[in-house]
């Protein structure tokens, strides 16, 4: 429950962030003080990325049993042993996809990079927008065309790999299946 | 999955002595008002097969998680060996733990969850892996090594959890509620096959339990726990045929209690009037309160011929129940309801309700307890 209200209110404090990284470039770009433009983009983009990455890691964590960092400690496991050797291992997936999550959030996010863009780089979506607005050419579609194939592939991928589990899961033998 | 396949025999390369003493002096423990263990002493010498029995809240688990070190404790003293342990984490107590539900690691095979106290002691790889191998050949899953344990049963699981608990030669070994997922069968096989373990390797044991069948079948020492209090510690036969209040007969199996006077005590003997049932000479062990009972066990109810003298009374059958192996009775004698459990083969097919029947059982059967509700 305490998590729950914690993430919501992640996100909504994401916009706070937000608001005075954004105040503090326009700022401070005329005053010379503010910090470098890289360093504040990615800041920025941590700030929308973290309630996802901690909503999927903590619903990892929610499932792991406590009995299992229990007997690593009576094995002999310390503090950095039972990082490592258990809650790593069975939080990974949780991390996994919300590295995933965190940067499609991050690539999808125009409004707030474009903000907070400088001369020296840029990002793909803020590119493709100014591109459309004033420098029309075919690479426009291009890069649309790329961007689809990545996410068409990725979602074969993960359709593949869920069938294969699922028949691994099958022919497990009869004393297993019953317990499931 | 049916014959007995942990083999017994001291642990590979070490030889060694039978050690593990634990002990338990005023321990203690509080959540807030409520007090979980109280002012508990218990000794566990090198070897012995010590269970903690109790019904959920009794704080017999909690007393395993303080010797684990899981728990802290808020008073009193807890020793290995001779040696006080209280401020020593978990890792550093040296002793084996087996969970309720096995807690192995998902992620890792058989082997590597074997070898994981190995790995943690800097152990090599090549020897680690021999020990490794050597523990789970000694419960008879030397070909599972690769598997993980969502592929093993919930028998194979536990011998796993069995093979990491015991692999880096713990002091003594901590077993808490190991067979409460498996069903009757499997749950009788893997008690043998833990006591057989247990003896050859002459390691000891605290092992926690709610089902008294396996604390009579398992332990050399039984502690009826209740309340956090040990309310009786004995021998199984001890605990089972002289219970010293009501609550630990009832607590452990069945039994006919009989509210008592008593008319005469002399040492192990006692002269009791059971109101409509009679005089009668019972086993005294020297129990003492307010109000007290008689327990005769179903079992050591014998239906007898009028002639025979002493300790019985005539009854009534009210209604005969086939359990398979025995048959139970159910009496009325004198006012009280009465069971009576006797082999099938031995059963009286010819008995009817209402027929007078004659009951009785030895004097040495016949416990004289505190009747504490």
């Amino acid at each position: 429950m305490r998590g729950k209200i914690l993430a919501s209110s992640a996100f909504g404090l994401g916009g706070v962030v937000l608001a005075g990284l954004t105040l503090s470039g326009v700022v401070g770009a005329g005053a010379q003080v503010a910090p470098p433009p890289s360093f504040s983009r990615g800041v920025a983009h941590a700030v929308i990325a973290t309630p996802y990455v901690y909503l999927t890691t903590r619903a990892s964590l929610a499932g792991l049993n406590p009995a299992l960092v229990r007997s690593a400690q009576s094995l002999g496991a310390g503090p950095l042993s039972v990082l490592r050797h258990v809650y790593l291992p069975i939080i990974l997936p949780g991390l996994i996809s919300g590295a995933l999550f965190a940067f499609s959030v991050s690539i999808d996010e125009t409004v707030m990079s474009l903000f907070m863009q400088s001369p020296g780089a840029t990002t793909l979506p803020v590119k493709m927008f100014t591109d459309i607005q004033f420098n029309l050419t075919p690479k426009i579609a291009v890069s649309s065309a790329l961007l689809v194939s990545v996410a068409t592939i990725g979602l074969l991928l993960q359709v593949l790999f869920v069938l294969k589990r699922r028949s691994s899961t099958r022919m497990l033998p009869l004393a297993v299946s019953a317990q499931t | 999955m049916t014959a007995s396949v942990i083999s017994a025999g001291p642990i590979p390369g070490t030889g060694r002595a039978a050690q593990g003493a634990i002990e338990l002096r005023q321990v203690s423990k509080h959540y807030g008002d409520v007090v979980a263990v109280d002012e508990l002493d218990l000794t566990v010498q090198p070897g012995e097969f010590v269970t903690l029995l109790g019904p959920s809240g009794s704080g017999k688990t909690t007393t395993m998680m303080m010797v684990a070190g899981f728990e802290e404790h808020t008073a009193g003293a807890i020793l290995i060996d001779g040696k006080p342990v209280d401020t020593l984490p978990p890792r550093d107590r040296n002793l084996g733990v087996v969970f309720q539900n096995y807690a192995l690691f998902p992620h890792m095979s058989a082997l590597e969850n074997v070898e994981f106290a190995l790995r943690m002691r800097k152990v090599p790889r090549a020897e680690r892996r021999q020990r490794a191998e050597e523990a789970l050949d000694r419960v008879g899953l030397g070909k599972m090594g690769g598997r993980k344990p969502r592929q093993l049963s919930g028998g194979q699981q536990q011998r796993v959890a069995l093979a990491r608990a015991l692999v880096f030669n713990p002091a003594a070994l901590l077993l808490d509620e190991p067979m409460a997922a498996l069903d009757k069968r499997l749950r009788e096989q893997m008690q043998e096959e833990i006591k057989t373990l247990q003896k050859g390797l002459g390691i000891s044991v605290l092992f926690v339990t709610h089902d008294q069948d396996e604390a009579m079948a398992m332990s050399d020492r039984i502690v009826v726990m209740r309340d956090g209090k040990i309310v009786q510690s004995g021998p199984p036969e001890e605990v089972y045929n002289h219970p010293m209040t009501d609550w630990v007969a009832s607590f452990l199996g069945d039994t006919n209690l009989i509210p008592c006077t008593i008319v005469e005590r002399n040492g192990e003997e006692a002269v009791v009037d059971l109101g409509g049932l009679g005089m009668a000479k019972v086993r005294d062990r020297g129990a003492s309160g307010e109000n007290y009972a008689v327990s005769v066990r179903p079992e050591h109810l014998k239906f007898r011929t009028r002639a025979t003298a002493g300790n019985g009374c005539a009854a009534s059958l009210v209604s005969s129940t086939n359990l398979g192996a025995t048959v139970r009775h159910r009496l009325t004698a004198g006012g009280h309801d009465l069971q009576l459990r006797e082999l099938s083969s031995d059963s009286v097919a010819r008995i009817r309700p209402d027929e007078e029947l004659w009951v009785g059982w030895d004097a040495d059967k016949a416990q004289l307890l505190v009747l504490e509700s």
